[in-house]
């Protein structure tokens, strides 16, 4: 009944990870590597390398990689259903809720202090973005810091903010511009 | 609403369009909240910036991936319960196959100096791409009479960041702080 095992234990990963996918990854860690040994350590900390370089939520990329290793492509099926069953039941009934009481004040209240909250908290994910991006594992020093990343940075936000590039193609274009330049910097430094 | 709606929604625009950007999203939800925007917002025009925000702070308030439940959030709005399950599909699936396919071989992928230079370009690309959607949501909020709710901002980015607050928690205190401000304002009359 590995299957069922698998389902119930990212149904309670999905019903208790509050706050994002980052607060998921205790949650995952307790699941797949202390209490059912689906991961080593160290293939849980491959999963979270690849889950960067691979698209999607982190969780659902732990889901699938689990699933796929302990019971194939069935495994993770079932992991990723699993694991999106519950939030979609509760968010199910949120939206409910906000569609019967959505226009009462209170609810409007709520969402006018949950709204500014909301771009507080993607301005940390682009602060903690940016960190990996310029300084990776390092201390945030001026001298430590990856000029080359930076500069392109600051050139792609200035084509965003110009309309100049949508938000697809200035990724694909600064992962091309990181390979070209790898290319490149043993003839140069 | 907005008057010049680009082609009404449909099940199957739902699902293609979900999956499209969940495939192509590297770099986490907050990215794919920018795709969303450019696509839904910008080019489609099937809500507004408000309404986006408006249902990534209700998906964000539940348990789960973000991103998935800001999806079926928005597939509920545009269209009931087909269009969530449709968006929550569309999300789900591309990474549900992409791991797959990469869990049998991902040493490979790991351990290639070219994927990496790559991904190295890509995060810069992704640093802009949320600030960018950054400065998209907090333009709105960048006039006097906001003054409470820009000190939310920053209250929250505050807590998260510097005090690594669970988002879960800045979630409920901001809703809260949301109903006072909304009492304080009734009390005093329209002006705040």
């Amino acid at each position: 009944m590995i299957l069922l095992k698998l389902f119930l234990s990212f149904c309670t990963i999905g019903a208790l990870a509050f706050g994002g996918g980052y607060a998921a990854l205790p949650l995952i860690q307790e699941q797949c590597v202390e209490l059912n040994h689906w991961l080593t350590m160290s293939e849980f900390s491959d999963l979270l390398t690849i889950s960067q370089i691979t698209p999607g939520p982190i969780a659902i990329n732990s889901a699938s990689f689990v699933g796929m290793k302990v019971a194939g492509f069935a495994g993770a099926v079932v992991a990723t259903l699993g694991f999106t069953l519950p939030p979609f039941i509760i968010v199910s009934f949120l939206f409910w809720v906000f569609k019967r009481y959505g226009e009462l004040p209170v609810m409007q209240d709520i969402l006018s202090g949950l709204k500014p909250a909301v771009v507080g908290l993607i301005t940390v994910a682009a602060v903690n973005v940016m960190v990996e991006a310029l300084w990776g594992n390092g201390a945030v020093l001026l001298s430590s810091t990856d000029f080359f990343a930076a500069g392109l940075a600051l050139l792609a936000f200035i084509a965003l903010r110009l309309k100049k590039i949508g938000a697809m193609a200035t990724i694909l274009l600064c992962g091309a511009v990181g390979v070209l330049w790898q290319l490149i910097t043993p003839f140069i430094v | 609403m907005l008057e010049k709606n680009k082609g009404k929604p449909t099940y199957f625009k739902l699902f293609a369009s979900t999956f499209m950007l969940s495939a192509l999203t590297i770099g986490g939800g907050y990215v794919m909240i920018s795709l969303m925007k450019e696509r839904f917002v910008d080019k489609l025009k099937w809500m507004s910036t408000d309404e986006l925000t408006e249902l990534i702070a209700l998906g964000q308030s539940s348990p789960g991936a973000m991103i998935i439940n800001s999806a079926v959030l928005m597939g509920y709005r545009l269209m009931g319960f087909g269009g969530a399950l449709c968006t929550l599909f569309g999300t789900v699936l591309p990474p549900l196959i992409i791991l797959s396919v990469v869990s049998v071989f991902y040493e490979m992928i790991r351990d290639n100096r070219f994927v990496s230079a790559a991904f190295r370009g890509m995060q810069a690309g992704i640093t802009a791409v949320i600030a960018d959607i950054v400065v998209s949501m907090a333009a709105p909020y960048m006039k006097k009479e906001s003054a409470p709710y820009i000190a939310i901002m920053v209250g929250a980015f505050v807590a998260a960041w510097f005090f690594n607050v669970n988002v879960a928690f800045v979630i409920l205190a901001c809703g809260i702080l949301g109903v006072l401000l909304g009492l304080l304002k009734k009390k005093r009359g329209k002006s705040l």
